[in-house]
């Protein structure tokens, strides 16, 4: 099983293009996700990077990643709605069930911060999916990113499908042994053992890379060449053109702050809060229950 | 080339040094084998001469080094990477690019070696090691001898006037070790290139080295030429054996081939392990021997084929103490399987989650620690010891729990000749208690110590069987020639 953000090979028109092009609209899609709180611009900006990463192959990464994210979401909506840090004039009660009221700024705000990450997700894993980590690389020396700077993003990149092959080898010794090695319970023991070897990993790669001359004054050469035909110089100054045009209309439209006012129908965000509470609750159970099982 | 006077290394503040007043000098073109038990101080010794000790790996030194004329104690250790080539001896922590000859070329691209001019060395270095075709592949995908041959091409294609390889033939095959005696041969008489190595196992004509130098408590206790009568043969076995058992594993045609791999990574397979027997299992590096590891204890299950082991087909979904019960597995890395905060946890969890009751699990966990000698290590984090250490934690808590099929996926790796020994006892003690034992390694001396029968393993398929004497016997000799007619660059 791959891990999540793993390069998936491919021939998509998406997997074909210049990571030059598809850092650019990376970029327009997470300048436009922390431009604004509306959710409306946010969720086109989660909805186009689903499709375009399920037109290109990947969309069951996509899908994966989001459900990794579902108690995130769950957890955001359920404390926003019930105990939101700051409640905004007219600030509006949606919902009240027994002792909980359900603020409707707040919940708006929870569904807000919750499409923000979900349409940085879907792009990351629309462009990281389709694009080899040396490519990525490259792309960014293109873009004139400092080389450190570059390497150590691309590494970064790769050593997420490290940690997650170190924890499925974890997992098997673990079975191994005689244990159950499922669900949460199983993870937190395979934490340590895999993040020593992680750990272990990245200081020799360390050791490595500068026996190997890494940090050596003069010009650098490169290995991989990466190309940039017309379509992908096209889509490069449209995604540049989207980044500047979308944070502006972020910013003067809708507000770096401003919440729109959404009046929350009383069943709808009871629904709401009830399937989040109920999500993240059965997650907490389920990882305590898991715990103490060993 | 290397000029050390008077070299002390401490690593901390208490303790023995690492390495206590060590003066040695090595000519341009020689070829140096420092060899010595675990801890003697060999791997310290070579970290010094790039400078990868004090600046990378903390330590207090004193003396005087001049290694190509450069100071390593004052300069960068980037700075000595024109002059020094290190491979280190766990090659599976190094790679650090997406592709196998983006590896092989990230140290020229350092250098700033002109994108043209990389490709032939890149080609070159990556044929000289026998990677030949394997261009594109992500280095952590390869098998641990694999990856040790792509550490070697990376430094061989930035062509150092010092090669410094710490034990580069651990990870390998004995033809692949043959082949990279061959090479450092040639990089010495054909190009004069300096080549220091550690080697544990070396003592002898065979090693390849014009020298030895053997260390001993951080200090030189030999140094002169290679024994010309300790040529390497193969040790006695020990003790006879004729197990006739019942069956404990029996493979039958199994198939299996990774998702997106162009070729089955075991193909065909069939064997069987009788309760009391050792079969060895060898083979070129990648050639599917810790696939079959993980298939015989149902962690991996196949295309085609059945795997039964312990009289139950890994197929039906079982709770993993009966799996545990039935087989265990000594995973080639032991990081892996280390999973509690000290060795005597270590020792008795899977003695726990097999549900054995507390007085039997102190009294099998001290007799173990007393058997490994893991005594003095009970309260320390098994991820806080050594390479080699860890592997024997590894064992003795898989040993601990008794399964009817003990797996052991290369054992030996990093091991010197009494911890070689002292895994091998615990094979043979096993066999004799009635546990089948299938023993996956290229370490021909642990199988000629150890196993009843060997097979040959190549491309996934079982290409000869029998016993262990004519079949490791060829092995080496085969290899031997291999490295002896390397003909000079």
């Amino acid at each position: 099983m791959n891990s999540l953000f793993t390069f998936v090979p491919g021939t998509s028109w998406l997997h074909r293009r210049s990571p030059v092009a598809k850092l650019a609209w990376f970029a327009a899609a997470v300048g436009i996700a922390f431009a604004t709180y509306h959710p409306v611009p946010l969720a086109v900006v989660a909805v186009t990077g689903l499709a375009l990463a399920a037109l290109s192959g990947v969309g069951r990464p996509a899908l994966r990643t989001m459900a990794v994210l579902g108690p995130l979401a769950a957890s955001i909506i359920v404390l926003q709605a019930l105990a939101p840090a700051t409640c905004v004039a007219p600030c509006l009660v949606a919902a009240q069930v027994g002792p909980f009221a359900i603020g409707g700024a707040g919940l708006t705000r929870g569904v807000s911060l919750v499409l923000r990450v979900l349409a940085m997700e879907t792009w990351a894993v629309a462009v990281l999916v389709t694009t080899h980590p040396s490519d990525l690389f490259a792309g960014l020396r293109r873009l004139h990113v400092p080389y450190t700077a570059a390497f150590m993003g691309s590494l970064t990149v790769q050593l997420v499908p490290v940690l997650g092959r170190e924890l499925e080898i974890v997992l098997a010794a673990q079975r191994a042994r005689g244990m159950s090695a499922r669900g949460f319970g199983a993870l937190i023991p395979a934490l340590r053992p895999a993040f020593v070897a992680t750990f272990e990993r990245v200081q020799g790669m360390a050791i490595s890379m500068e026996a190997r001359g890494f940090g050596l004054a003069g010009a650098r050469t490169s290995w991989r060449y990466v190309g940039l035909d017309r379509v992908d110089q096209a889509l490069a100054i449209l995604g540049a053109v989207a980044l500047v045009a979308g944070v502006g209309a972020g910013i003067a439209w809708w507000g770096l702050d401003s919440l729109p006012v959404v009046v929350w129908p009383a069943a709808v965000a009871v629904v709401v809060t009830a399937v989040s509470a109920a999500a993240f609750g059965w997650l907490l159970v389920r990882a305590l229950v898991l715990t103490a099982r060993g | 080339m290397i000029d050390l006077h008077d070299v002390t290394v401490r690593f901390g503040t208490r303790g023995e040094p690492a390495l206590d007043a060590v003066s040695l000098q090595v000519a341009a073109g020689e070829h140096v084998v420092v060899a010595g038990p675990l801890g003697a101080g060999a791997s310290t010794l070579l970290r010094l001469l790039n400078g990868v000790v004090p600046h990378l790996v903390a330590a207090t030194v004193i003396g005087r080094i001049r290694v190509a004329g450069l100071d390593p104690l004052t300069l960068p250790v980037y700075a000595m990477a024109g002059h020094v080539g290190m491979v280190l001896d766990d090659p599976g922590l190094t790679a650090t690019q997406g592709t196998v000859a983006e590896e092989v070329a990230f140290g020229l691209e350092s250098l700033g070696i002109p994108a043209g001019a990389m490709r032939p060395r890149v080609a070159t270095a990556l044929h000289d090691v026998g990677l030949d075709g394997l261009d594109d592949r992500d280095p952590a995908t390869l098998s641990g001898g694999e990856q040790q041959r792509l550490a070697l091409a990376s430094v061989l294609a930035m062509e150092p006037s010092l090669l410094v390889l710490d034990e580069p033939a651990t990870n390998l095959d004995p033809a692949g070790a043959a082949a990279l005696l061959a090479i450092l041969r040639r990089l010495c008489v054909g190009r004069g290139v300096t080549v220091i190595r550690a080697d544990r196992d070396a003592c002898g004509a065979t090693s390849g080295a014009t020298r030895v130098v053997r260390l001993a408590a951080g200090r030189i206790a030999a140094d002169g030429p290679p024994d010309p009568d300790a040529a390497l043969g193969l040790p006695a076995p020990l003790g006879p054996r004729s197990p006739t058992g019942h069956v404990v594993l029996a493979v039958s045609d199994v198939s299996l081939t990774y998702p997106g791999a162009a070729t089955q990574a075991l193909d065909g397979i069939s064997l069987e392990v009788r309760a009391g027997e050792v079969l060895g299992m060898t083979g070129p590096n990648g050639s599917g021997k810790s696939t079959l590891a993980r298939l015989a204890t149902g962690l991996t299950q196949p295309d085609a084929g059945t795997v039964v082991v312990g009289g139950l087909d890994t197929r039906v979904r079982r709770p993993a103490r009966e799996r545990a019960a039935a087989a265990g597995l000594v995973f080639q890395d032991p990081r892996h399987q280390l999973l509690a905060a000290t060795v005597r946890e270590e020792l008795a969890l899977g003695l726990r989650a097999l549900r054995t009751p507390e007085p039997e699990i102190s009294r099998r966990t001290a007799l173990i620690a007393e058997r490994f000698g893991l005594g003095p290590l009970l309260d320390r984090h098994p991820l806080r010891l050594g390479r080699a250490t860890r592997k024997v934690v590894a064992v003795a808590a898989i040993r601990a729990m008794a399964p009817q099929l003990l797996v052991l996926d290369e054992p030996t790796i990093g091991a010197d000749d009494a911890l070689r020994l002292l895994i091998a006892q615990e094979i043979v003690d096993a066999a004799g208690e009635g546990t089948g034992v299938l023993v996956l390694s290229h370490d021909v001396r642990l199988l000629a110590l150890v196993a009843d029968r060997v097979l040959v393993v190549a491309n996934g398929r079982i290409t000869a069987s029998g016993s262990p004497g004519v079949l490791l016997a060829n092995s080496l000799a085969l290899a031997g020639a291999e490295a002896a007619s390397a003909p000079a660059l």
